[in-house]
């Protein structure tokens, strides 16, 4: 597993008890780093590093990803500039931004 | 690269650094956003006059100039008591019309002893000022709320914050008239990269000059994907433009769904308006309406992320500009492209209007 993405979950996992606000499954395909796959409809939810199937797969490399966890940078700010492809429904990935200002929050503090 | 021809005698003295950057006075400005003005002083520069802002019991926001006329201290460090304004040095007041009302040391108040008032104007989100002749204050020239995007029914609006941005408001302008920046400035975020070789379309519909680019083909940034909810790859796009001049845009992108062209389209509507603070600052206000996810808080706050990290590539590039201007060194002459006929078009009228209000002649004419 690529440590950065194995950090990226655990960051997600800690909150996998919040109100993610949507129900979906959601990938961020990191290219050759590999995927991170979270599925907030399931109570709580899950965060995986095996692929599978997507209702919205985002392109983004896992450096840019922890930017937006870790709170570096405003999740949107950062999914403008550095998500590189979208795929299946894209409203998806504004409607889970919600929930990773929620992880970006909590690694803050 | 294509150039233009200069536009007759003023155009090589229209320079960056030149005439068509002096402030106008006689205009409205938006000097607040209404959020922004409570029952508590505020001061803000406007056109280099310092200026108190402050909204009365009733809500009725007052003006006033925003210097104390006995020793010079800001009013706006000052404290309301009731809807009057003291001053926090040796205690002068001052009522919401400007007119002194107390010297606590005396009895008698000195007719100079007032602070100017200034007409100002509410409009749903900002609030505007005029700074020149009150005679001339006429309100129908303060562009309808409606158009702004704000109010308007088949509208959700995100009012920004302002942001101080050390430009003078002629760069700020220049930037939002001219798109061809947003291939190079904001790489990848808006469209392929295609944009720069397209030409605007500028027209002049008074009071405002308007751009439009229209792409039957544009292919959608992952950022648009994203912002519009849409998943198509291609479709038609057409971004417009409204340069009032000397101080207020209004900019609109509409998104066509290539399967139902005759469908509605989903509209990303931008109002701004750009303050001069100083010569050389400009206050910056920027509010944004969608005519899609209205009142949706994942995408207002997705907006309000974005746009902040859109205008700082912008406040990058003017203040760099602004910070060369500012150095006094010689500078090349200016070269104009093709794709800058709006920009040329603008200072033209900024020229007239600047020439109007001074009695000035425009520099070279």
């Amino acid at each position: 597993m690529n440590a950065l993405l194995d950090g990226i979950a655990q960051r997600i996992g800690a909150c996998a008890g919040e109100d993610a606000g949507v129900a979906a499954i959601f990938k961020f395909d990191a290219g050759q780093d590999g995927v991170l796959v979270l599925d907030t409809t399931a109570k709580p939810a899950t965060v995986s590093t095996s692929d599978r199937q997507a209702d919205c797969t985002m392109k983004i490399a896992a450096p840019f990803l922890m930017m937006a966890v870790d709170g570096r940078m405003p999740v949107g700010a950062a999914f403008m500039k550095f998500v590189r492809g979208v795929q299946g429904q894209p409203g998806l990935a504004v409607k889970i931004q919600p929930f990773l200002r929620k992880v970006a929050a909590k690694g803050k503090a | 690269m294509d150039t233009i021809a200069p536009q007759g005698p003023s155009a090589n003295t229209d320079r960056l650094d030149g005439f068509v950057h002096k402030l106008v006075k006689n205009v409205w400005y938006v000097c607040a956003q209404a959020r922004e003005v409570e029952h508590a002083p505020l001061g803000r520069r406007i056109l280099n006059t310092p200026v108190l802002l402050y909204r009365t019991n009733a809500g009725k926001v007052v003006a006033l100039h925003d210097v104390c006329p006995h020793r010079y201290m800001p009013m706006s460090k000052g404290r309301l008591v009731g809807n009057n304004i003291r001053c926090t040095y040796h205690g002068s007041l001052f009522d919401e019309t400007g007119k002194c009302v107390e010297i606590p040391s005396q009895d008698t108040i000195p007719p100079k002893c007032f602070l100017r008032s200034y007409p100002v104007v509410e409009r749903k989100n900002w609030v505007w000022i005029w700074m020149g002749d009150p005679a001339k204050a006429d309100q129908s020239l303060i562009p309808g709320e409606n158009y702004l995007g704000f109010g308007h029914e088949d509208y959700s609006t995100i009012d920004h914050k302002y942001r101080l941005v050390k430009g003078r408001y002629g760069l700020c302008n220049e930037n939002l008239i001219d798109d061809t920046h947003i291939s190079f400035l904001h790489l990848g975020q808006f469209e392929s990269g295609n944009r720069v070789h397209t030409m605007p379309e500028v027209s002049q519909e008074k009071p405002w000059i308007r751009s439009r680019w229209f792409d039957q083909h544009e292919k959608i940034s992952p950022f648009f994907h994203m912002l519009f909810d849409v998943d198509y790859e291609i479709a038609p796009r057409a971004l417009v433009g409204h340069f009032h001049p000397p101080a207020t845009h209004v900019v609109w992108i509409e998104m066509y769904n290539p399967k139902a062209p005759s469908e509605k389209p989903r509209v990303l509507r931008v109002a701004l308006a750009f303050t001069p603070a100083t010569e050389s600052t400009t206050h910056w206000f920027w509010a944004e309406s969608r005519n899609f996810h209205q009142k949706d808080p994942a995408w207002d706050a997705f907006a309000t992320d974005t746009s902040w990290a859109i205008q700082d590539q912008d406040f990058y590039a003017i203040e760099a500009i602004e910070a060369l201007l500012q150095q006094g060194t010689e500078l090349p002459e200016e070269v104009s492209f093709k794709a800058d006929a709006g920009i040329m078009r603008a200072r033209r009228v900024m020229n007239q209007i600047i020439r109007e209000e001074s009695g000035e002649k425009g520099m070279g004419q």
